[in-house]
């Protein structure tokens, strides 16, 4: 991968587009020579780096949701402090690791320990050698079978194209993500359970956007006056089939042996903010539904999922070998 | 003209399972759950056929099936679910029930629209 520079919500270049799981992230960096670093680490390391500046680097974490971690300099180009800008930058998102970047320290003893626990670790100009470690231990600690991401999502895009009639439909690689902050206003949420895995699935999208496809007639409905109960029938329909295709790839049989684990999901509307009590990376699909003339905004529909009560991805390949047969949709099984 | 009911939770499903019978000219009822169906199915002595969802509040859609049976019999109503189950277990219950067919969703009405009307006659 590279590092982009980034202007507002940030999309993966399509030229990311294979079975490798990536992580946006954040980037300041003033030092042309620890950019040209740090993007050499990137490019093996699978993450996706979005440069930004000292004066818009909030400004860009608060329009977009689907961040991985920042990586930022402790000063900057003129030698100032860069401290309190990763104090706000925590302060906005305590869900995002801070990689920081120090001038000369092989320690952050010289910082107050309460301030030292708002970093997820540093490195220096002349040994990025902790990235690695820090980054599968704050980003990639979850391991997605590429066969279960390339089924799901594609399974996820028929129930898609199902849904949005006459709609071009694009879908960025799959990556994770930190962030527990609720795009739109509309979401919903289904349980997903196999012999491997239990947590949810979370669809994510704008009201206005689905409306007004809805009145342009693009979806199964064609009520006289569209609301906001339609579009939730769309999408609680979506959210339906997808939950159907996962059950008839993975079974539902319950993982474990009778001990049922639950826990409190809490969302706070206020904030647009949703946990599901793990702070595990959650894997996400990012699809774009445009209008083919070009008259509609075009919906944005971030799937996540966030297997929090269970997940066993060494047992992934174990269930694959007891599947019999795909299932055929739309036909008519006759008995 | 031969009498079909949908009966799924779903809006979007009633819209464009109704939308499609009727543009090819039957004429259709719907039903919001399996409790509204069998009270559906138990009101109009013309139905010819029934399409039902399994996963639905206040009555799933083998019970509402069996409850048809067991209440009234057979008396000229085929059943066909349409489902995002499709689960071998769920289908032997349904056949035990009498259900004629089973449809995985998405919907898709062309392939389906021969054998519903070599059903309906």
């Amino acid at each position: 991968m590279s590092i982009l520079s980034a202007s507002g919500p940030l999309n993966l270049p399509e030229n990311s587009v294979n079975n490798d799981i990536v992580c946006k992230v954040l980037v300041y960096e003033h030092d042309k020579s620890v950019s040209a670093l740090l993007k050499e680490f990137f490019t093996h390391s699978n993450l996706v780096g979005y440069a930004v500046r000292k004066d818009n680097l909030v400004r860009i974490l608060n329009s977009n949701v689907d961040l991985g971690g920042v990586f930022i300099t402790e000063n900057d180009s003129r030698g100032h402090s860069n401290l309190g800008l990763a104090i706000d930058v925590h302060k906005n998102r305590p869900e995002l690791p801070i990689f920081l970047r120090r001038e000369s320290l092989h320690h952050m003893e010289d910082y107050p320990k309460e301030l030292q626990k708002i970093f997820a670790g540093f490195y220096l100009k002349t040994d990025l050698s902790p990235l690695k470690e820090l980054t599968d231990t704050f980003l990639f600690t979850r391991h997605y079978p590429n066969e279960f991401v390339h089924e799901i999502r594609s399974k996820s895009l028929e129930a898609i194209k199902s849904s949005f009639k006459n709609m071009l439909i694009t879908v960025e690689p799959p990556y994770i993500v930190k962030d527990k902050v609720i795009y739109g206003e509309l979401f919903s949420l289904m349980p997903l359970e196999s012999s491997w895995c239990r947590g949810y699935m979370m669809l994510q999208s704008e009201e206005t956007n689905v409306l007004d496809v809805i009145k342009a007639r693009k979806t199964t409905l064609n009520p006289i006056e569209p609301n906001f109960r339609h579009v939730n029938s769309v999408f609680g329909e979506l959210s339906n089939m997808i939950w159907g295709a996962f059950k008839n790839l993975y079974g539902s049989a319950g993982i474990g042996n009778g001990l049922r684990v639950e826990v409190p999901i809490i969302v706070n509307h206020a904030r647009k903010y949703i946990s599901f009590g793990s702070e595990d990376p959650q894997l996400c699909l990012k699809y774009t539904l445009s209008d083919q003339d070009g008259t509609l905004q075009p919906i944005v529909i971030y799937q996540k999922f966030i297997f929090s009560l269970a997940w066993s991805p060494e047992k992934f390949a174990e269930s694959q070998k007891k599947v019999e047969a795909l299932v055929s949709t739309g036909e008519l099984e006759l008995f | 003209m031969a009498q079909i009911l949908v009966v799924d939770d779903s809006d979007a499903v009633r819209s464009e399972v109704s939308g499609f019978l009727s543009g090819n000219g039957f004429s259709v009822k719907t039903a919001v759950d399996g409790k509204d169906g069998l009270d559906k199915v138990k009101g109009d002595g013309e139905l010819k056929l029934v399409f039902a969802d399994v996963n639905m509040p206040n009555m799933d859609g083998l019970t509402m099936v069996e409850k048809i049976r067991n209440e009234l019999g057979n008396k000229g109503v085929n059943i066909i679910m349409l489902t995002t189950e499709s689960d071998a277990s769920m289908k032997e219950r349904g056949k035990a029930a009498g259900i004629k067919g089973w449809i995985v969703k998405p919907f898709n009405g062309p392939n389906v629209l021969d054998a519903v009307k070599k059903m309906v006659g």
